[in-house]
């Protein structure tokens, strides 16, 4: 099996790339795209999602081929504008896309270990003095990706409500991902940082702990370009539904997400209170 | 391969060996180098990676992109085969990137840190940690192929450098070396011949010299023998305790022992009297002197004065004769007894001093003469007391004067050693650290202490005595022996006091028991003639309700004159059973009528602030027991429960049915297993300790001061209940009450129901009866009683009349009423001569209680019938027509008497009623 995703990947990347090159083939023909946007390196992600892929086109009985797109704000604008049939979005960005080019239908959003949902923690070093928020005025911060939900929107949204705007901080800095950002906050580069829980849990017995929790914040979803016909949609979606109960089918969600557990339905209303957090901490509209 | 050859090659062996010697050992130096270059080499070269490492490290720290740092060093030590570990570890501690090699067996290691800087700022430490593993296998390769080579080498070598000089300078040698062998085998030819030669005549010589070796040591054995037997002599005479010396007939010293020679000095050669006496002349009395005259054995005892005191010595000379008896020495024995006069000194005085001295006085005599003899500061003897916990001192010593006596726990002293082991206690120092609770040794400020128990004969601890001083014991064996003869002289008044003290208590006791014995008789008296009375008042008062109608006037006014009687009966059957003077009856008894039936006199006896609590099984089961035997044993219980509340209380009376397993019937003397009535006194008075409970029921043991108990109560109790096969327990702890619990085995008969009918019809007859009474009322009750009946009566006043009147009368007699008790002639006396004269004569005796001892005997001897008073005209009628209707041979109830075996333990009569 390992092998063959190898070779997948392989040929997954040569199809991707010729066909980046040639938008208008994007859509159309006897296959379907599945647009990621690139929140690991290019091979990473066609390492994770070709699986998928393959999975579905399995399934589907047509090819499915994975494209990358070239930043958030490209993957945002490709999914608004139904260039991708499948898409992979982040919560933010479906947000934000939302925001922009309206609904698109949804097919299924992740369940990783039994929730469909995920949250922020800020995290500093167990033995240091910040207790809270407000302690932190003063203090180093570390950020992930500025457009990551959880490494940048929220943790801004956190300090806000705690009455920290960015230039109370004694420092801070975007540092590309959320493992950078723990891995700041141990080494003492930084005394505080915004993570997803899932991170800070991995990374907790090395010597760090929680001083505040976000919302509650949907998963990353799958989503249909509103071009595709209703009934392939129903197809996908009971198909992409049923990958739960199927060992082979989550074996192919945990090559994307190691913990995820399936697939569940989502809709529009399950991201309101993302939307609103991003509305609050002025960040609607901008890219996640 | 020959000897020859191996010698000869011996040298180019030689030259192999050491040519492959010093191969191998410049293969080891250089292998060695080798080791550490190639070591060198592999490190230089993770130095050099770790440069590159920590370049890329630094610059992705300063990008913070800690992520990749961790990849980079984690790849970097997984590409590099020789790494066991590297580390990435930021100033704070943190461990940013990790890596472990598990799979490389176990080698050298070898560790590499680098800290890496920027503008001054440590940002990372690498730690890396190789094996030498690869090193390993390349070097014992090399290792091999050294080996192989340098021997291949030396062996080339050795090939070479042997062929040529071989060639060059061997060969001609050996031709030499055949010549001389030749040479040195005829000179060997030659030698031997000679050497046999030589040696044939070394042969006779060594012979020769053998003879007279012999001769010199059979010489040199015979004195090593005679010397030997001198030492041995000398050795026993040095291992003798005693000084020996030999004296010849001049007095002069031939031979002192070490011994001698320690007590007198080294005198050989001098003459005794000379040396020991300063004289010039033959001590008087000297018992060499005497000993060469009469040629026997002489004890004298001599005393000498020396600085450190006086010392007696014990001489014994015997002669020492030759062959032909004459006297040619004298032996003599010195034996130091001074210690042996001074204990017989000390012994004597302790003997004048206490030889007229008894009780305290002698103790007191005894410690202040220990105290001396030992030399002790302190002595004292001490008994231990009923609660054998403690110990009362008899006499105490302290130094100058005697001290008060006093009483001690021995629980953390010396003594508790002493009494519990019953072994002697020597503490030759610090005791008082030893015993820190025994506040007399701090008062005494003792150091150290001997004690020794008094055991008497029966091997019973009855005291100790001990002596104790304010300085450490010096030896510790020595004063035991003399310890001991104080010890068995304190002993043996100890002994004495206590059977002085038993004496005088066993005459107390009896002097008690005989006034009870006449209070007995005087209650016992008083109920007999109160029971004569009785007999007239109840007799009549049957007899008179018994012929009018029950609508008479007089009827009811008759009935409470009878019932008055009987209540009066049974206070006097009661006061009787209390003396123990009444004759018993064995019957199936119902013991819960005897508690009720008994119920007032407990109450006044146990006194009106007891409550009586009277409980009972349903139906209790029927036992074989005598009334008044039972109700003694209630009351005497009762008297016990009510000196043990003297504040009031509480005494509950129980009559239970129990079944006894076998279980419980060995461990109780007396009891078979079955069926039983329990019958339980419990009272909620002061209880009893351990010691006096073990002994409650020995007779004449009593807790109460002289005059208030005989000590017989609860003895009478023990003796009746095993009389009856029965047993009896007692349960008390001080402070929580006292259960006596008595067992009697169940009767199958069922209860005389014939005693309390007054429905059947009264018997009759026309026998003739002969009536025996001192008593002019209680013969005519019977006369009234009997003669309506159809009997025959006839009376007389006393023994002489009845059997005159018997003697005299031609139609025979039936039956004869006899009162036991009468002046001149007794009851038994006379029915035996009545027996006499007519064998088939049947005997009724009656009686209210015996008081001879040898009177109940012959009533118990002869198994009588007999009538308990006060009588009863149907009583009487009944007991008659019984008697009369007995088939003629056939003996009557046989009751047993109580008393005469009250006072012991078991019992020694079978009874017949239940055989």
């Amino acid at each position: 099996m390992t092998s063959w995703f190898c070779h997948s990947r392989l040929l997954g990347a040569l199809v991707a790339a010729a066909l980046l090159l040639m938008p208008g083939l994007v859509r159309g023909g006897e296959g379907l795209s599945l647009g990621v946007h690139p929140y690991l390196p290019a091979s990473e992600v066609q390492e994770r999602f070709v699986p998928l892929a393959i999975f579905l086109g399995g399934k589907l009985k047509k090819p499915v081929t994975v494209l990358i797109s070239q930043d958030y704000r490209d993957h945002e604008d490709k999914v608004g504008q139904n260039v991708y049939d499948i898409a992979y979005i982040g919560s933010s960005s479906y947000v934000d896309m939302v925001e922009r080019y309206g609904q698109k239908p949804i097919l299924a959003r992740l369940e990783v270990n039994g929730a469909p949902r995920f949250r922020g923690v800020i995290v500093v070093r167990k033995e240091s003095d910040i207790n809270q928020l407000s302690d932190l005025a003063g203090w180093r911060f570390a950020f992930g990706d500025p457009e990551s939900t959880m490494s940048s929107i929220i943790p801004r949204y956190l300090l806000l409500g705690a009455g920290l705007d960015l230039h109370l901080l004694g420092n801070y800095a975007y540092l590309a991902n959320h493992e950078n950002v723990v891995l700041s906050v141990l080494m003492g580069d930084f005394d505080a940082g915004g993570v997803k829980e899932e991170v800070f849990l991995e990374h907790r017995e090395k010597g760090l702990r929680a001083i505040a929790y976000s919302p509650y914040v949907s998963e990353y979803l799958f989503v249909a370009g509103t071009h595709l016909p209703g009934e392939e949609q129903d197809r996908i979606r009971a198909l992409m539904l049923s990958m739960k109960g199927d060992i082979q089918g989550r074996a192919v969600l945990q090559k994307i997400r190691p913990n995820a557990t399936g697939l569940v339905p989502a809709a529009d209303g399950d991201y309101d209170s993302l939307r609103e957090i991003m509305k609050r901490s002025g960040l609607a509209g901008r890219t996640p | 391969m020959s000897h020859a050859f191996l010698s000869r090659r011996r040298p180019l062996f030689m030259f192999v060996g050491v040519l492959l010697f010093t191969i191998l050992l410049a293969d080891t130096f250089w292998l060695v180098k080798q080791r550490a270059f190639l070591i060198d080499k592999q490190m230089a070269d993770v130095r050099d990676d770790l440069d590159l490492l920590g370049e890329v490290s630094t610059d992705g720290l300063l990008r913070r992109d800690y992520v990749s740092v961790k990849k980079v060093v984690e790849n970097w030590a997984k590409k590099h085969e020789a790494l066991l570990m590297a580390r990435a570890v930021a100033p704070n501690g943190f461990v940013l990137a990790e890596y472990h090699r598990d799979d490389v067996p176990v080698s050298d290691k070898i560790g590499q840190t680098k800290t890496f800087k920027y503008g001054g700022r440590k940002l990372v430490t690498i730690e890396v940690v190789q094996h030498t593993l690869e090193i390993d296998r390349y070097w014992v390769k090399l290792i091999w192929q050294n080996i192989l080579f340098s021997l291949f080498a030396a062996a080339m070598l050795t090939l070479i450098l042997w062929g040529t000089l071989r060639k060059t300078a061997f060969a001609p040698m050996e031709g030499l070396l055949d010549e001389v062998h030749e040479l040195n085998e005829q000179l060997e030819d030659r030698v031997r011949k000679r050497t046999a030669d030589l040696e044939a005549a070394n042969e006779a010589l060594v012979q020769e010299v053998d003879a007279r070796k012999r001769a010199v040591e059979d010489a040199r054995v015979s004195a090593l023998v005679s010397q030997q037997e001198k030492a041995r002599a000398d050795s026993i005479l040095a291992a003798i305790g005693d000084g020996v010396s030999i004296q010849d007939r001049q007095f002069r010293v031939l031979y002192q022992n070490p011994v001698h020679i320690a007590m007198t000095g080294k005198h050989q050669g001098k003459v005794c009297y000379e040396a020991y006496e300063g004289r010039d002349a033959v001590c008087e009395g000297c018992p060499v002197e005497l000993a060469f005259r009469d040629g026997r054995i002489h004890v004298v005892e001599r005393v000498v004065e020396r600085e450190q005191g006086t010392s007696h010595f014990e001489i014994t000379t015997s002669p020492l004769f030759d062959e032909e008896g004459k006297i040619l020495a004298g032996i003599e024995m010195v034996r130091d007894i001074t210690e042996r006069r001074r204990a017989q000194d000390i012994i004597r005085s302790v003997e004048e001093g206490t030889a007229y001295a008894t009780g305290s006085e002698f103790f007191r005599q005894l410690v202040r003469h220990l105290a001396s003899a030992l030399r002790f500061k302190y002595a004292f003897v001490g008994r231990i007391m009923p609660d054998v916990s403690r110990v009362e001192t008899l006499a105490v010593w302290g130094g100058t004067d005697f001290m008060e006596n006093f009483e001690y726990d021995m629980e953390g002293t010396p003594c508790h050693d002493v009494l519990k082991t019953g072994e002697p206690c020597v503490l030759g120092s610090a005791i008082q650290s030893k015993f820190p609770e025994d506040h007399h040794l701090a008062a005494m400020e003792a150091e150290s202490y001997l004690g020794l128990p008094l055991i008497s004969a029966e091997g019973k601890v009855l005291g100790l005595l001990a002596v104790l001083d304010v300085h450490p014991l010096a030896e510790e064996s020595a004063p035991m022996s003399l310890l001991r003869i104080f010890a068995s002289r304190a002993m043996a008044e100890m002994v004495r006091q206590n059977m002085e003290e038993d004496r005088k208590r066993l005459e107390e006791q009896l002097v008690q028991s005989q006034k009870m014995e006449s209070i007995g008789k005087l209650a016992g008296g008083v109920a007999h003639d109160f029971n004569n009375l009785l007999s007239t008042i109840i007799g009549y008062g049957e007899l008179a309700i018994s012929r009018i109608e029950g609508n008479n006037p007089v009827h009811q006014p008759l009935g409470y004159i009878l019932e008055a009687g009987k209540r009066a009966a049974d206070l006097t059957g009661q006061l009787l059973a209390f003396s123990r003077r009444q004759v018993l009856e064995v019957r199936p008894l119902d013991l819960r009528s005897v508690v009720e039936g008994l119920s007032k006199m407990l109450q006044r006896i146990i006194g009106e602030d007891v409550k009586l609590d009277l409980r009972f099984d349903t139906s209790p089961r029927v036992v074989s027991a005598d009334r008044a035997q039972m109700e003694q044993i209630l009351m005497n219980l009762a008297v016990n429960a009510r000196d043990a509340m003297p504040d009031g209380g509480r005494l509950i009376v129980e009559v239970r049915n129990v079944d006894l397993g076998p279980r419980f019937a060995k461990s109780h003397e007396g009891i078979t297993p079955g069926s039983h009535v329990m019958m339980v006194v419990t009272d909620s008075g002061t209880g009893l300790e351990p010691g006096v409970r073990e002994r409650i029921f020995e007779p004449f043991f009593t807790t109460k001061e002289v005059g208030k108990g005989t000590g017989l109560g609860l003895s009478t109790v023990y003796g009746i209940v095993l009389q009856h096969k029965g047993s009896i327990t007692v349960e008390s702890e001080p402070g929580l009450g006292t259960t006596f619990r008595v067992y009697l085995p169940a009767s199958p008969s069922p209860l005389d129901k014939t005693e309390s009918s007054e429905e059947t019809e009264v018997p009759h007859g026309r026998e003739t009866l002969l009536i025996v009474d001192d008593e002019a009322t209680i013969r005519n009750l019977i006369l009234d009683s009997l003669e309506p009946l159809g009997y025959e009566i006839l009376t007389a006043r006393n023994g002489q009349e009845a059997l005159k009147l018997a003697e005299t009368r031609s139609e025979p007699i039936d039956l004869v009423l006899a009162d036991v008790v009468m002046p001149g002639m007794k009851g038994t006396e006379l029915a035996r001569s009545l027996k006499r004269l007519q064998p088939s004569l049947k005997i009724i005796y009656m009686s209210g209680y015996l008081d001879d001892t040898r009177l109940r005997m012959d009533v118990d001897d002869h198994r009588i019938d007999f009538i308990q008073k006060p009588l009863t005209p149907r009583k009487l009628a009944e007991r008659v027509r019984e008697v009369l209707d007995r088939p003629p041979g056939v003996e009557g109830n046989g009751y047993r008497p109580a008393g005469h075996d009250l006072l012991t333990k078991k019992s020694n009569r079978e009874d017949p009623e239940t055989g």
